[in-house]
């Protein structure tokens, strides 16, 4: 689960060392057990800034709007890819307006990570911060996203683990290793940290330091201190009144304590955090349940950065939380709608704290909520529950909403008109649009395919591609021609040579005799290459005739020769008949290679003109296709 | 009687299609940037430190493409 608010903390936290970016890794809504992209704050560099609205922003609004674009571009390329139809909205950035740091943050949205896979999945695993330095030229095993970084020039690359899941913050410097620098941004996640107090009184912690660690008591009443884990390096555990713990671990006996470790050195502080009465805005809990609570906000503006202060200046605790508390890093947005909301609301409550309150709580003391923890001694001083009831606030939680709500009803009924007018006329274009875009699609592939077949393309416009195809295809003719042209003149060569014997030997009727010299066998190979037959040539225009169906026969003449490919079903005597068939031409033949496959005869017919030529090659072609058609 | 011949189809080779090897990491890169952005192959080729765009074009067309589907099913009988 990703923490309300973690933008704005991550921004602050990035923020405050000037690094490039923070990744929120949390476990996978969609793969359980797996480390995801939760949240992000962007904070490189910014090639081209696209904003819907004309106002000026400031430096801080920048950041945190990019990161949102970042986003939204990421989500977008998805749905893009699952259903390219999407069209994303004009405002958002496109690809080409992103810098390389700004990829890299984009890229690493698609990344997801096995417990103890990669450095997030490492650093949940261990439970300790992992600092790499040289990022970009790191083992693909400790860091996969070494190539990715180092096109973004990110140096250095810091995890931790935070929330059951993993901060990760890089920059393009190189940064030594530091640990006061993760221990910074620790504390400037305690700007979350709220403390639920009664109006008009002070919360101290009081401490006693035993083994360098602070025990504070608790006085187990109605009020709440909500406490950030990992402080330091060890787990503030914290009691709550209703049933519920606020922090990590479960609830705690009464005789629970409070430990703190210090920031800065790990030995203890003698520490006294005052909650001022004017700087918050308190929740009463009158009630058991939680959702009658209001959370506690900031209620005047100067006083926004002041909240925790120590007592002694030289304190390094102090200094370090007046770093943290600079006013630049709020988390409340002054201008924002929920902010006057709360405002609203905390001045009601103030003002009407009689009518909320019962007697009781009325004289409530001005003296501390927590009181010295002393052993053995009974803890029996529990202010008793009020049970008045909350109708006022009750009121004001419910009407306020619904005063905004009534504004918005007014403008949405005149839109609803206009917007069903435009509805019908954009169908009609999206269609055609849509059809134009399926079509370019199907082309822009066809091109893509053809381009990839074609080696030495020039450049990479259609007209280019077209033009290399078409040099190509007459290229493949010319060798076509140089190869058959080749081809007859070893087959006239070899025919010269040949004896009427050998001939003989070659024709069907021998060709498979078990008088021959061969013991039974089929003659091998050595024969055929003795005629000096192309043999890979003739496999091919094999292959080529059994693919083709329409041209069952294929006669090709040179000067002095031809050359028959045919096929035709196999049956009985039906060589005989293709024999007689070339015989009514005055054809000798020189080879003759056949093949029966599939029920299939395939026949390869090389030949020597003896007299003068009394077919042309369509002839010999209709007269062997009147052949083959015979059933 | 009759023989049974063997065939074997030859593709038209080129010297310039020579096969392309990419590292594990960059192929997972490549991967993950198609998706993303598609046949944009200049963007993709500018997170591939050393790669050009012909390249990487080349690679994913003879990884993926229709047309090479037969060259990588007999490489891959060979490896096997």
């Amino acid at each position: 689960m990703v923490p309300e608010n973690l933008k704005k903390q991550l921004a602050l936290a990035v923020r405050s060392i000037h690094w490039s970016y923070a990744i929120f890794w949390t476990d996978s809504t969609t793969q359980p057990g797996v480390l995801s992209w939760g949240e992000g704050y962007y904070n490189g560099d910014i090639k081209t800034r696209k904003t819907s609205q004309g106002v000026e922003l400031n430096s801080d609004q920048i950041g945190l709007q990019r990161s949102e674009q970042l986003r939204e571009l990421f989500k977008s390329l998805k749905t893009v890819e699952v259903s390219p139809q999407t069209k994303r909205p004009s405002a958002a950035l496109s690809p080409e307006d992103l810098t390389d740091a700004e990829w890299y943050y984009l890229v690493c949205m698609s990344f997801i990570f096995n417990i103890g896979q990669g450095l997030p999945g490492r650093t949940l695993a261990k439970g300790q911060s992992i600092w790499l330095n040289n990022a970009h030229s790191a083992d693909c095993k400790i860091f996969s996203r070494s190539l990715l970084a180092k096109s973004a020039s990110i140096e250095t690359v810091v995890c931790f683990p935070f929330r059951e899941g993993v901060i990760e913050l890089g920059t393009t410097e190189q940064v030594s290793e530091d640990l006061s620098v993760i221990e910074r941004i620790k504390t400037s996640f305690l700007n979350s940290l709220h403390v639920d107090v009664p109006n008009k009184s002070v919360a101290t912690l009081k401490s006693r330091k035993q083994e360098d660690l602070s025990y504070v008591a608790f006085d187990h009443n109605d009020y709440n201190v909500e406490s950030i884990p990992e402080v330091g390096y060890e787990i503030a555990n914290t009691t709550s009144p209703n049933g519920s713990s606020n922090a990590i671990q479960a609830n705690q006996p009464l005789d629970d304590t409070l430990m703190v470790e210090s920031i800065t050195n790990g030995t203890s502080q003698v520490q006294n955090w005052q909650v001022i009465d004017d700087e918050l805005s308190n929740c009463v809990h009158n009630s058991m349940n939680s959702s009658d609570c209001i959370s506690p906000t900031f209620a005047s503006l100067e006083n926004i950065a002041s909240a925790p202060k120590c007592n002694n200046p030289s304190d390094p605790c102090a200094r370090d939380f007046q770093k943290c508390n600079n006013p630049k890093m709020t988390l409340v947005d002054p201008r924002s709608d929920e902010w006057h909301y709360q405002r609203v609301i905390s001045t009601l409550i103030k003002n009407t704290d009689q009518l909320l309150m019962g007697m009781h709580l009325q004289k409530f003391p001005q003296a501390s909520s927590f009181v010295s923890w002393r052993k053995g001694e009974p803890m029996d001083s529990q202010w008793p529950r009020a049970g008045t009831s909350q109708k006022l606030l009750k009121k004001v939680l419910f009407e306020v909403p619904q005063m905004h709500l009534d504004g918005l009803h007014e403008s949405q009924e005149e839109n609803d008109y206009k917007e069903g007018m435009r509805v019908e006329a954009d169908e009609n274009g999206m269609n055609h649009v849509m059809s134009e875009r399926r079509r370019r699609a199907k082309l822009n592939q066809r091109f893509l395919t053809l381009r990839s077949m074609v080696p030495s393309i020039s450049k990479d416009d259609k007209v280019s591609i077209l033009d290399d195809a078409i040099e190509y295809l007459k290229k493949l003719e010319r060798r076509i021609n140089e190869l058959e042209a080749h081809r007859g003149v070893t087959d006239i060569e070899t025919g010269t040579r040949r004896s009427p014997q050998d001939t003989v030997e070659r024709t069907p009727d021998h060709y498979f005799s078990k008088n021959n010299n061969n013991n039974g066998k089929k003659p091998g190979m050595k024969k055929r290459k003795a005629c000096g037959v192309d043999e890979k040539g003739r496999e091919i225009n094999l292959d080529a005739l059994k693919g083709s169906y329409a041209n069952d026969v294929i006669v090709s003449t040179s000067d002095n020769g031809i050359v028959i490919e045919m096929k035709c079903p196999s049956r009985a005597g039906r060589m005989l008949e293709i024999m007689e068939a070339i015989n009514s031409f005055n054809i000798d033949f020189s080879s003759v290679q056949s093949t029966e496959a599939d029920g299939n005869l395939y026949l390869t017919i090389k030949s020597v003109l003896t007299g003068p030529r009394v077919a042309t090659a369509k002839r010999i072609k209709l007269a062997l296709q009147k052949v083959a058609s015979k059933c | 009687m009759s023989t049974t011949a063997t065939t074997t189809s030859e593709e038209v080779s080129s010297n310039e299609w020579k096969v392309i090897h990419m590292s594990e990491q960059e192929e997972d890169l490549i991967r993950r940037m198609y998706k993303l952005v598609g046949d944009k192959w200049n963007l993709i080729a500018g997170r591939i430190p050393s790669r050009k765009a012909e390249e990487i074009e080349r690679f994913w067309i003879m990884r993926h493409g229709d047309a090479f589907s037969v060259k990588r099913h007999r490489s891959k009988a060979q490896d096997s």
